[in-house]
């Protein structure tokens, strides 16, 4: 392990050491930021610091460039999510957002600067038809897959093959849970949906706060990609930073992941904002929490492999061993989101369409 | 053989290129020769880093492909190692337009007269970079032959002058009118024909820092034996057009809109249909006095 | 039913002619004046259909009662779908 933080890493810790760089360590320091997709939200807590004067020009036209950037895609979502509340005015039932696009109506911290690619969105699994079927009706169609690809969607995942707007070209993701069905921690959607928080006088619902940072400790810590890995960490600090002011937040928050069958996520959440980004978790939460993982050497092994894997994707960030930490994690999430029988054929036909390039992701 | 990195200032960008392959290294000492370089340093910001090299040693020696990188990533399939010094142009195109959000960037080309910009724009095909190589050659200053690039708050058209690339016939048509011209070497078979790269005029690559205003805004097309022709058109058609040029536009919200609306109020806006290059440069010489 | 613009919208002349931008989805469009006119009312202050008829007729005097409707539905309709106005909720 790199015994330096990288410089982004530390930046976000506390701005102010960006005031001791020279210009050869902004250049880096820019790019790492801009690889792991928190570029602009550093932007915007210089600004939240008041450091912006303070930034080289040089460096401060990248950082104003993303934000920009930013800020048109956060404009291009609300119309986004504009055209969705229509459809869904039709169906009666309320649009529970997820992930990036529940930060941005939420109007959380964590939304500023925040790049998105698709629009995700939480429904009753037996309202999917409908809504399927309305998407449809208001011109999405259904991303092409070919068969086996849709059997994985609608059989084994916890959402149905993303759909594409045929004139706007963006993605909406339908889930109906926030982990696959065939995983071994499902978590049962009916209780997130019952705790959702309508946040606008519009059709806009969100997921609970403590329900926020669950889902998002669950898609960090279950999915095998980490090249928004370390953008995710910094969505955890920030929300938990912004939610520690609720009361009794911590407390819920534990409570919840109970609940949810989520304690496992939940506590290598805690665990690695603490460890990597210093995020102020009170003691007391982190000694509670590793109860829930009592084992000394596997804790070991897996700080060793996330504290790789959740450094920033930038070449700069890694060493020796980042590739194959991720590599491990990458089998590890398949392996806990599908059993056996299904898994080995997956990670077969997988490897294949990479080596003969026909996979897009 | 290890790659040495070159330092260097394109128009408002510092780029670094690091390439082993030495057709790269050869044609940018020669068609860049009159730009700044610079040594590393800690004083040095790089805004990009492009590298052109072999991806692995099934693409790059069993089927000798060569990749470009961003940053240590590419988003581009791999092309013939013949290809190797365009791909560094098409890639820095492509970093610039889709990471440069605090200048208005338009497809288009750019030359100067009399402290006057003139911006053609147009769809690839059009005649534009031909066009381009012609006033540069005869007495134009140039700004670039792909790209338009605009300061938001002062509407200024600032220079970023590299090659002009010029395609199939276009290439001898130069060369004759401009037999002083440098080029560099001929790219068969690109996907747009044989390519090939002239180098900018000494005084365009030294006047690199002057920034001038947009007068005149044309949307040149070539087309065989016809005659040589400007008519204007209205500045809410040029607005539209120049907006669905532009590799940014859809990232700027209002700024882009209005800095695009203020340069336009200020320019006069003309459809330009052309076949024979001497005529289209007298026209354009008696427009810039 | 009441008419309103959304607020991420930009009207502006340009030489001689009119256009509107939208910063939700980067829509631009040529507008005629009287879209222009309308715009701008709809950008100040929401307003019913028989309001805004009576504020538009100003700028279609050759039109009679029925052609200014079916103008001023063809208008608004243009500009709901490509995001620069809506409809609110009765």
């Amino acid at each position: 392990m790199n015994t330096q933080n990288p410089l982004i890493v530390s930046v976000l810790i506390d701005p102010k050491t960006s005031l001791d760089l020279n210009l050869q360590q902004w250049d880096l320091l820019i790019r790492q930021a801009r690889r792991s997709g928190v570029l602009a939200r550093f932007g915007f807590m210089l600004e939240r610091n008041g450091l912006l004067a303070d930034v080289p020009s040089v460096a401060l036209k990248h950082i104003q460039s993303t934000q920009t950037y930013a800020y048109q895609m956060a404009m291009s979502l609300k119309w986004e999510i504009h055209c969705i509340q229509k459809v869904f005015d039709t169906l009666e039932m309320p649009l529970v957002l997820l992930k990036g696009t529940a930060y941005t109506v939420a109007n959380n911290v964590a939304a500023a600067g925040r790049f998105f690619s698709d629009v995700d969105i939480l429904v009753p699994e037996d309202r999917i038809e409908d809504v399927e079927r309305a998407l449809i009706h208001w011109g999405w169609k259904a991303t092409y897959l070919d068969a086996y690809d849709q059997r994985f969607y609608r059989e084994w995942m916890h959402e149905i093959p993303p759909m594409e707007h045929m004139q706007r070209h963006t993605t909406i993701d339908v889930h109906h849970n926030i982990l696959p069905r065939t995983g071994r921690f499902c978590p049962n959607p009916k209780l997130l949906l019952a705790n959702a928080v309508k946040v606008s006088d519009e059709n806009a619902w969100v997921l609970s706060s403590e329900d926020r940072v669950i889902h998002s400790a669950t898609h960090l810590f279950h999915e095998g990609e980490f090249d928004h890995g370390f953008r995710d960490l910094s969505d955890l600090d920030l929300l938990l930073k912004e939610f520690n002011s609720l009361d009794n937040f911590w407390e819920n928050l534990l409570k919840r992941a109970e609940e949810l069958n989520q304690q496992i996520p939940l506590y290598y959440a805690l665990r690695y904002t603490t460890l990597i980004l210093k995020t102020p978790i009170p003691r007391e939460v982190l000694d509670d929490c590793k109860l829930w993982y009592p084992n000394g050497i596997q804790r070991e092994i897996m700080d060793w492999l996330f504290c790789r894997a959740l450094m920033p994707n930038h070449p700069s960030c890694d060493d020796y061993w980042t590739g194959f930490a991720r590599w491990v994690l990458y089998i590890r999430s398949h392996w806990i989101k599908m059993p056996v029988r299904i898994l080995v054929p997956h990670l077969c036909r997988k490897g294949w369409l990479r080596l003969t390039e026909q996979e897009d992701h | 053989m290890d790659s040495k990195g070159i330092l260097l200032q394109i128009g408002p960008f510092t780029v670094r290129l690091d390439s082993c392959i030495d057709v790269v290294n050869q044609s940018v000492n020669n068609l860049y020769a009159d730009y700044n370089f610079f040594e590393e340093a800690s004083d040095i910001f790089t805004d990009f880093y492009i590298r052109i090299d072999r991806p692995n040693f099934y693409r790059g020696y069993l089927r000798s492909q060569v990749q470009c990188y961003v940053d240590g990533i590419t988003p581009f399939k791999p092309l013939p190692i013949a290809q190797s010094y365009p791909f560094f142009e098409w890639g820095l195109n492509w970093i610039i337009a889709s990471h440069v959000h605090y200048y208005l960037l338009i497809h288009a080309a750019v030359v100067e007269k009399n402290g006057h910009v003139l911006i053609l724009c147009g769809e690839p095909g059009a005649g534009k970079s031909t066009l381009c190589a012609a006033l540069a050659s005869r007495g134009w200053r140039l700004f670039s032959d792909e790209m338009a690039v605009i300061d938001l708050q002062t509407n200024e058209v600032i220079p970023c002058v590299r090659p002009i690339s010029l395609k199939n016939k276009a290439i001898d048509l130069i060369g004759k009118l401009a037999p002083d011209a440098v080029f560099g070497e001929s790219y068969p078979e690109t996907t747009k024909g044989t390519l090939s790269h002239m180098k900018p005029m000494k005084e365009s690559v030294l006047r690199g820092n002057e920034r001038a205003f947009c007068k005149w805004v044309v949307f040149p097309q070539y087309r065989e034996g016809s005659k040589t022709c400007l008519t204007s058109i209205e500045k809410d058609q040029t607005v539209i057009k120049l907006a669905k040029n532009s590799f940014n536009y859809n990232a700027l919200g209002s700024l882009g809109f209005n800095s695009l609306c203020d340069m336009v109020e200020e320019s006069h806006c003309y459809e330009f249909e052309y076949s024979d290059l001497n005529e289209a440069i007298t026209l354009f010489d008696k427009l810039a006095y | 039913m009441k008419l309103s613009a959304h607020k991420e919208i930009n009207c502006r002349k340009v030489g001689g002619n009119y256009l509107v931008y939208s910063n939700l989805n980067s829509e631009t469009i040529s507008l005629s004046y009287f879209a222009y006119c309308m715009l701008l009312t709809l950008i100040s202050r929401e307003m019913d259909i028989s309001d805004l008829m009576r504020s538009q007729a100003q700028y279609a005097k050759d039109l009679n009662n029925d052609e200014l409707l079916q103008v001023l539905k063809k208008t608004i309709n243009e500009l709901v779908i490509r995001g620069f106005i809506y409809k609110l909720p009765d």
